[in-house]
């Protein structure tokens, strides 16, 4: 092989710019940390990064979705739970309400108290969360619930209580596939009427209905129609019990949502690092590596700046 | 006596033969870096003998011609190569470009982009009034950004389709110098070569061979004359009996891209024909097929995530009313896949108010079936619109809008890693073979100086036959 200047020059200039180019490539690994730079560092990984952080996208979407709801199921708990503890204080004013040492007057001022708690249930029924009324379906813009009406003990009339909310449920998606409602149907928790037909299912109780007769009751000194109401008060407290069991069950599905989001979350990250992370180690030993060949090649190049037979003729 | 001046002959002839050794030499080494060069070979020849009473005697030598040292098959090899490598490696550019676009994993990457997107819709959905205005408006905004980012990738891919063109219209004018090039050396090789080989103008031929065949797919034919005969592989001829066509570039009205991305033409005589589809190899047939091919399927998968986004976020919308009693799309559908992405954009209603958005079909203020509907397309599969499927008859394959991003993708970090690795591969294949060429033709420092140290003891050995010749003849004058 017949050994030229211009092929020794060549050589030696294409070896020390590849061995250049290999180290330009691992210091970019080095200082953005990450192994594909661009898609053809590794097409499939590159894909599959894409389609891993647009799962990490949803995932944190999905968190957000699960924290933000949980706020108005909370909100949708709150509401039922003060009701069942004013169903309670209810059962107990009907038991002294058909206390026979109660006369007149005493049953008046019971009365006057359950008053109050109709009051109060209708402020649980028209619960708010962030602007929108939870007890009215998608008609969550006005109260659901309206009282037209008084108490009057002269005439022994009572407010009548009407629904204007819609029997439909809003649900959230809070992980692939996975909806929850977030409200209750205002007209199945306090009306006792789940098929929407405006008429109390046989069986159940229209919590204000209840309220009002016990009042009714009361104000016309009435023991027997006092003592008549304490079943139905039963029978609408475990109503009550039922929707806020459903709503709890609601919580926990959540709560186990956002633990299982937030593994999924840590996994995800874990496995694009994993595709996409430069292994740091490797990396400096490589760039190591490499700088010394580059070094060598340079060094091999100064010394071909080189002796001719000329150096040798004098 | 004649014997004596016969040797002053032969002496001279030495001398003279050696002088131009010298100068084969010099020329040699004054050419030691420039890269066209072939090494020259002094051939040289003994004269004719006298035939003398005494039988045949020398008269010394002769310089018979001056030889380059070449290969014409290294010589073809390095022209096809090239043309591989000017193909291959305007395909890596363009392909690492598009890559850069397409590819970009940051957060204002188009994958980010349509994350965002179906987040901004999941917040409607999941916010506690969906007809509340804040949420809307996040919603157009978060669209807005789509648009503009579909839009702008779509516009930058445009724009390196146009600068490809550029490139394509700016590579011909070289490509007509160098025809013309060899037509003017082909006319002096013939001339030149009636006598003698013209080593030097066939180095000047070669190098305008081999920057011609970086450009186009060419094939030389040597005729017996000197002249080559260029033709393109396809026989397509560019140079004939010392006639040149010249190309140039014609804009193609019918171009679906830019009417005014140009086509490649050759002009023989008034007769011209359309040679773009016969350009295969060399930097012209990459970049041709950079515009035609690469960048214009990168400017088409963008499209189809653009139609795909639009029609399945459409159809979902339409279902729903808007707060202000809109029913219809939220994007003004594109009319056909290609294009999409250049031409996407919100519907009028949406632009004009963001009350428009519908997030459920009753239009209710808790009503958010639309927006959930919509925010599940995020990894609802369904089959995807591809290039030339009319709306409402898909028949790509069944999956997310954010998998066929993903697929994309990998697809375009595929082909940019064959492209690279076809050019560094390309780049071996060139090295070795000038490698090669260097062997056969390159200038050998070390040999030059060893040949002018034997043509210096020649030129002194002849010079002593002289002066002894000339002793001798002195003796024989001095006994007169």
């Amino acid at each position: 092989m017949r050994v030229t200047s211009s092929l020794l020059n060549r050589v030696a200039l294409n070896d020390v710019s590849a061995a250049r180019q290999r180290l330009a490539r691992t210091q970019e690994q080095a200082s953005s940390g990450l192994r594909i730079n661009r898609p053809s560092d590794d097409p499939v990984g590159a894909g599959r990064v894409a389609a891993l952080e647009a799962e990490g996208a949803a995932i944190t979407q999905f968190e957000r979705v699960v924290s933000g709801v949980r706020g108005r199921v909370g909100a949708l708990e709150n509401s039922l739970s003060e009701t069942n503890t004013l169903m309670i204080r209810l059962r107990e004013l009907a038991i002294q309400g058909a206390n026979g040492t109660q006369d007149a007057t005493t049953r008046g001022l019971i009365a006057k108290e359950v008053e109050s708690i109709h009051a109060a249930l209708l402020a649980q029924a028209n619960t708010r969360f962030g602007g929108a009324h939870v007890f009215g379906g998608f008609l969550s813009a006005n109260a659901p619930f309206t009282a037209t009406g008084s108490f009057d003990p002269a005439t022994a009339t009572t407010p009548s209580v009407a629904f204007s909310g819609d029997a439909n449920e809003v649900q959230v998606e809070i992980e692939e596939g996975v909806r929850v409602p977030v409200t209750a149907n205002g007209q199945r928790a306090f009306l006792g009427d789940a098929n929407g037909d405006n008429v109390t299912d046989p069986g159940r109780e229209d919590v204000f209905a209840v309220a009002q007769d016990l009042w009714r009751a009361l104000v016309t000194n009435n023991p027997a129609g006092v003592t008549a109401t304490l079943d139905r008060i039963d029978r609408a407290g475990s109503q009550i019990a039922a929707e806020r069991s459903r709503v709890g069950g609601i919580d926990s599905s959540l709560e186990r949502a956002a633990q299982g989001l937030a593994k999924r979350s840590v996994d995800a990250l874990q496995r694009t690092s994993d595709l996409r992370d430069a292994d740091l180690a490797r990396v400096v030993s490589d760039m190591l590596q490499q700088e010394a060949a580059l070094q060598a090649g340079l060094n091999a190049m100064g010394r071909l700046v080189q002796p001719t037979l000329l150096d040798f003729l004098r | 006596m004649s014997g004596l001046f016969g040797a002053l002959d032969v002496a001279k002839s030495g001398l003279a033969v050696t002088s131009l050794g010298v100068r084969t030499t010099s020329h040699n080494i004054a050419n030691v870096n420039n890269p066209n060069y072939s090494r020259q070979r002094q051939v040289v020849a003994t004269e004719l003998p006298v035939n003398t009473s005494g039988g045949l005697v020398g008269t010394g030598v002769r310089q018979l011609a001056v030889q380059r040292a070449t290969d014409p098959f290294i010589q073809e090899q390095l022209l096809r190569h090239g043309g591989q490598l000017g193909a291959s490696s305007a395909q890596a550019d363009a392909l690492a470009q598009v890559e850069q676009v397409i590819g970009d994993g940051s957060s204002g990457g188009l994958g980010a982009t349509l994350s965002s997107f179906y987040d901004a819709w999941s917040d409607l959905a999941s916010s506690a009034s969906p007809g509340a205005p804040l949420e809307r408006a996040s919603v157009r905004t978060a669209a807005d950004a789509l648009v503009a980012r579909l839009n702008g990738l779509d516009r930058q891919l445009r724009e390196q389709m146009s600068d490809v063109d550029q490139e394509i219209q700016g590579t011909l004018p070289r490509v007509n110098d160098l025809l013309q090039q060899i037509v003017t050396l082909n006319d002096d090789i013939a001339r030149l070569e009636l006598s003698q080989p013209a080593n030097d103008l066939r180095d000047q031929r070669d190098a305008a061979l081999r920057e011609l065949g970086g450009y186009l797919d060419i094939q030389p034919y040597e005729g017996s004359d000197g002249r080559v005969d260029v033709r393109m592989s396809n026989g397509v001829p560019l140079v004939s009996e010392g006639h040149t066509r010249t190309l140039f570039a014609a804009p193609d009205p019918s171009n679906s891209f830019d009417p005014r991305f140009v086509r490649v033409f050759v002009q023989d005589g008034l007769a011209t024909a359309d040679i773009t589809p016969l350009i295969g190899s060399g930097r012209l047939g990459g970049l041709l097929h950079a515009r035609d091919v690469t960048i214009a399927d990168a400017i088409r998968s963008l499209d189809v995530i653009a139609f795909n986004v639009a029609a399945s976020v459409n159809a979902a919308h339409a279902t729903g009313t808007g707060a202000n009693g809109y029913t219809g799309d939220f994007f003004a559908q594109p009319a056909q896949v290609s294009d999409a992405a250049r031409d996407i954009a919100l519907s009028a209603a949406i632009v004009a108010s963001a009350d428009a958005i519908a997030a459920g079909p009753s239009g209710a203020p808790a009503d958010n079936r639309t927006a959930q509907a919509i925010a599940t397309l995020r990894d609802t599969r369904a089959s995807i619109y591809r290039v030339g499927d009319a709306l409402g008859s898909p028949t790509g394959p069944t999956r997310s809008v954010l998998d066929q991003f993903s697929a994309t993708i990998t697809e375009i970090g595929n082909q940019a890693r064959s492209a690279a690795s076809q050019r560094t591969q390309q780049e071996h294949a060139l090295e070795t073979l000038e490698n090669r060429r260097d062997e056969v033709s390159g200038v050998s420092l070390d040999e030059e100086v060893t040949r002018l140290v034997e043509l210096q003891a020649a030129f002194q050995a002849n010079s002593r036959v002289i002066s002894m010749v000339s002793d001798l003849l002195g003796a024989l004058i001095d006994i007169l």
